[in-house]
């Protein structure tokens, strides 16, 4: 091959990303790995006070004793219990819609649109729409559920459920949680759009072969179409695992006193304890760098094992 | 050949516009004289504060006065949407970065904590301030006191009533539920609040509530009215007879008599809407609500009550905002900073806070312009309650103290009954923040 | 996508309305909102049906802020921060994805460590390094990290799309006598335009609503985006939501004009597959 000059190199493309990542990631993080292992008010760069790894400690639920902290350690579990759940649902019904939107019919444009205004508009109204639907006494679903209730409760043997207890949903320290779930899933405009555009990369001619083969709709989904999307879904995957771990502001508006701690997410309570008095800068970065840890263990393993499963059409 | 120079002569000139627009700022910052202190030039002064769109209309009023007054004077005006958190932040990261506004409006609570970072204004105070406001910016420094900020506008708490609530409530149970009068107790406040719950429809479900459940500071003037205190010679007080005989008065309003609603008795309503709403019929609040009140339909028609009397007397909490302008200014720059503040100290500055009707001036003459006298006997209550108000406590690490208390009261009103007041106050007082807290005081 | 029957896409359409439905429920609800008096918007039990039509509410958001203002503000912001990130974070994907590069592992493991740091912990750090530079108070805070990489996730997208398309089309481009530049501009990004469509979108979308750095970094209200001019119907005491939502409606209008525009281009692209 020719060889070429410096302004052709990978580098010169790359410069300013790598300018950004050393001035605004590499030293930030050096210096919030350092702040990590010390007390600080953020009022003036002598109250600086070292505590060797004592915040490490509070984060590490076995190192016994009375200096866990109990809410970090209720706000991860929080936090990752609700990213399996959410990101998978959302994957999926982001999937589904994807397919659903992938063909030649009138209206297509229209309904695309539709299903990515939720993800426009601002979040007080979502939020207010949530807390009405979702409301134990007079939201839809529960009416709704009520209705289902009553109809079970004609049949015989079934009469328990004309008593039964409606879930509480976000006003119930058990039931936020699964409701920020649902709310998640209702939220699948990104991951649709990505998916979208990875099947509109599908050859037309692999479905043809494949019709002609013989091959049945789900044959030709898990064998045309799914190894031509694993690039997207991986992708979603990571991308949604890392994004859902740092849940913050529909946690932060969707608070009421009733959930106690069910919605306390990691990023919520990182938030409040490095930026609402009095600052501690020390004990937030070490809970970031915790979190930074926790997201690569479920991550890396994801990225491990999609480079071998992913296909790619880059074979070296 | 000759566009290849043009060529270059294009990039070397978007170079140096783009490094200018980069970097431009850099090098004013730096350059030795600031531009704002230049001889004869105007001098420019930073101006912070927080709230809503009428409170930026207001301090817009005020600066316009001051440079009409002062012509040398650019005063800018940094205005953050928002209150305690999202400012008390900000403020803070400016205090890290050196980049303090020379004049900053702050509340107390925040103030406490900062107050090191701004300078001595005593020269300011006239003696005709309001006393509260006073000692509410009065820190102890070297043993001897010194007032770190200007009180400008305050505001206490008083009970808010719904008359439209009042009507429904004696139509439902067919007899008259009178308003009660300025002397009542906090006994009749309990009936009333009783009354004026109920199932309209009998689905068995309540669907009209008599109280909305306050918060821990605004709860305080039932704290007070059982004979309690949050903080006692300078150390935590919530312990003992009293204090547990006031929260179980809190806990039997919420879950015994059921007269708060709880969230989703009201869907996303909040304090302010299930008043204006009629959903509950009384609040506790302060004179900040009345502009928000006052463009609605219930204008006219709300009641605004004194605090009742309780086993241990009567008491309301007062909170000042005031202004504070930052430490380590140079002397001219200092002086015009503090003449800022002298202005927002001026009868007419005083009356136009006051017209707002959203907080108390702090100056004792310019009280008459809130109290806008025959036409509306409520502001008067304000006014006349500021006889038996007390400052909000000083909790030390106020917004961490303030978020455990709450978060334990309501932990404590949703669990299970058998948990006492008094097991309750001993988690409180036992947990890490208030704790941490108290030990930083004597850390200091 | 191939031998759909009739009753097949009957029952597609049923099911997409009945989705569509559900994802308008917020829209029609503050629109519905936008449109009341202050008590008929708090109303209880709500409803969606409007008795007082009240128009004037839009021209009460003009006439209590300097709303107009604020959406050019945020137009400047964000297309200037857009035009960054496109630019410079498919350079880096496609130098990450198809180029020779020393350390390149390395460059990516930190692409990837990058995604998964909590963006929150650098704030003091970068607060502090802006300050230095002068920067608080301007909007170089929030348009020049735009120009370095334009966010991790966007380096990350472009680099998976570049990385699917076959080898033999550069190798072909480099026969003809191009260079990588000549490739990148001309063959790979017209290749690319549902991503850059993509992620010019999501980004601008992201610029549109950020609220935490133009808080940070601005202090002149007349510089103020909408983000932060949307907060002002906020009072301590109350919120003017039918202010809000007739404020949220406005601000949302041009979000979907653009994305209006930018599916059309999606289409063009795919067309053109």
């Amino acid at each position: 091959m020719v060889k070429r000059s410096w302004r052709e190199s990978g580098v010169a493309f790359a410069l300013p990303w790598m300018v950004g990542m050393v001035t605004l990631t590499l030293v930030p993080m050096a210096v919030s790995l350092t702040l990590s292992f010390a007390r600080w008010d953020g009022l003036g760069f002598d109250s600086i006070g070292w505590v060797g790894s004592a915040h490490y400690e509070r984060l590490w639920p076995w190192s016994g004793g009375e200096s866990v902290d109990p809410r970090a350690v209720r706000a991860l579990t929080n936090t990752v219990a609700y990213s399996l759940f959410a990101v998978s649902l959302n994957l999926m019904a982001a999937m589904v819609l994807a397919l659903l939107l992938n063909r030649r019919l009138r209206g297509m444009v229209v309904f695309r649109t539709v299903f990515f205004l939720p993800y426009l508009l601002s979040s007080v109204a979502t939020v207010m729409m949530w807390s009405w639907l979702f409301n134990p006494r007079f939201g839809l679903v529960n009416r709704g559920l009520r209705v289902v209730c009553d109809f079970l409760a004609m049949w015989p043997g079934l009469d328990g459920f004309a008593t039964i207890e409606l879930p509480g949903w976000l006003y119930s320290e058990a039931g936020c949680m699964p409701t920020l779930v649902l709310m998640h899933v209702w939220l699948c405009g990104g991951p649709m759009l990505v998916f979208l555009a990875a099947l509109q990369r599908v050859p037309m001619s692999l479905y043809e072969a494949a019709a002609l083969d013989g091959a049945g709709r789900w044959r030709r989904f898990w064998h045309v179409t799914m190894p031509q999307l694993s690039p997207a879904v991986l992708f979603n995957l990571v991308i949604g695992l890392i994004f859902a771990m740092q849940t913050f502001d529909r946690a932060y508006l969707l608070y009421n006193r009733s959930q106690n701690d069910g919605l306390l997410f990691y990023m919520l309570y990182l938030y409040r304890i490095a930026f609402e008095t009095p600052f501690r800068i020390g004990f937030a970065s070490a809970m970031a760098w915790v979190l930074f840890v926790v997201i690569a263990v479920m991550v890396v393993p994801v990225l491990i094992v999609g480079r071998r499963v992913v296909f790619y059409a880059v074979r070296r | 050949m000759i566009s290849r120079r043009w060529g270059v002569a294009g990039w070397g000139l978007a170079i140096v516009a783009v490094g200018w627009w980069l970097f431009g700022d850099t090098v004013a910052t730096y350059r030795p004289i600031a531009s704002g202190d230049g001889g004869g030039g105007r001098t420019t002064l930073r101006f912070s504060h927080f709230g809503s769109y009428q409170d930026y209309e207001l301090w817009r009023r005020v600066i316009d006065a001051f440079e009409r007054e002062h012509p040398d004077v650019s005063v800018v005006q940094e205005y953050v949407p928002g209150w305690y958190g999202r400012y008390d932040s900000k403020i803070r990261q400016q205090i890290l970065s050196g980049s303090l506004p020379e004049v900053a409006v702050m509340q107390v609570a925040p103030f406490r904590e900062l107050a090191g970072h701004f300078a001595d204004v005593g020269s300011v105070a006239t003696g005709r301030l309001v006393a509260h406001g006073v000692s509410a910016f009065t820190v102890v420094v070297d043993g001897e006191p010194s007032l770190r900020g200007v009180p400008v506008a305050g505001g206490n708490l008083l009970i808010y009533l719904n008359p439209d609530c009042f009507e429904r409530a004696s139509e439902f149970h067919g007899r008259t539920i009178p308003l009660p009068s300025d002397d009542w107790t906090v006994e009749e406040f309990r009936a009333i609040a009783r009354a004026l719950t109920f199932d309209t429809n009998g689905d068995g479900q309540l669907d009209q509530f008599g109280l909305w459940l306050p918060r821990w500071v605004y709860y305080l003037p039932f704290v007070w009215s059982f004979g309690a205190d949050v903080m006692v010679d300078g150390a935590w007080g919530l312990a003992g007879s009293e204090a547990e005989a006031a929260f179980a008065f809190y806990r039997v309003l919420a879950n015994t008599h059921r007269v708060c609603p709880k969230p989703a008795d009201v869907a996303q309503l909040i304090q302010d809407t299930g008043f204006l709403t009629g959903k509950v019929g009384i609040c506790v609040n302060g004179p900040w609500f009345q502009p928000f009140l006052d463009e609605t339909g219930l204008r006219d028609r709300y009641v605004v009550m004194d605090v009742p009397t309780g086993p241990g007397g009567r008491a309301t909490r007062v909170t000042w905002d005031g202004l504070c302008v930052a430490d380590g200014l140079p002397e001219g720059r200092r002086g015009v900073a503090i003449s800022f503040v002298g202005f927002c100290l001026a009868e007419r500055v005083q009356r136009m806070i006051a017209e707002t009707g959203r907080s108390l001036p702090s100056l004792m003459s310019a009280l008459a312009s809130f109290d806008r006298g025959g036409t509306d006997v409520r502001r008067g209550k304000f006014v006349g309650a500021l006889g038996y108000s007390r400052l909000q406590p000083m909790l030390p690490q106020f917004g961490r103290v303030d978020r455990a208390i709450n978060r334990h009261l309501y932990r404590w009103i949703n669990g299970s009954s058998e948990v006492t007041a008094a097991d309750f106050l001993a988690g409180l007082a036992a947990d890490e923040a208030v704790v941490e807290a108290f030990e930083s005081i004597e850390a200091d | 996508m191939i031998g759909c029957g009739r009753r097949h896409t009957r029952a597609v359409y049923l099911l997409l309305t009945v989705i569509a439905i559900i994802a308008l429920i917020p829209f029609v609800w503050s629109v519905s909102t936008s449109l009341k008096s202050l008590e008929d918007a708090y109303a209880f039990p709500p409803s969606l049906t409007v008795d007082d039509v009240r128009w004037s509410n839009y021209g009460d958001v003009f006439e209590k802020l300097p709303f107009g203002r604020f959406l050019l503000n945020s137009a400047v912001i964000a297309l200037a921060a857009v035009t960054g990130a496109v630019v410079t974070s498919s350079m880096a994907g496609y130098a990450l994805a198809r180029l020779p590069m020393r350390g390149k592992r390395v460059w990516f493991v930190l692409l990837v460590a990058s995604l998964m740091l909590p963006s929150q912990v650098l704030l003091i750090p970068h607060f502090l390094m802006y300050e230095s530079l002068g920067w608080v108070g301007t909007y170089k805070p929030l348009i020049v990290p735009a120009w370095l990489g334009g966010g991790a996730f966007n380096v990350f997208l472009f680099r998976q799309y570049f990385r699917s398309i076959a080898m033999d089309v550069e190798e072909a481009a480099v026969l003809d006598g191009a260079t990588r530049w000549q490739f990148y501009r001309f063959v790979l990004m017209p290749m690319a335009k549902p991503v850059v469509v993509a992620v010019a979108v999501l980004s601008l979308l992201y610029h549109w609503q950020a609220f935490l750095n133009p808080l940070l970094y601005l202090s002149d209200f007349r510089k103020y985006p909408v983000s932060l001019g949307l907060r002002m119907y906020q009072t301590m005491a109350g919120t003017w939501v039918n202010l809000l939502m007739a404020a949220s409606l406005i601000a949302v209008v041009p979000m979907v004009i653009v994305f209006f525009v930018g599916f059309r281009v999606f289409d063009a692209g795919r067309r053109g597959d």
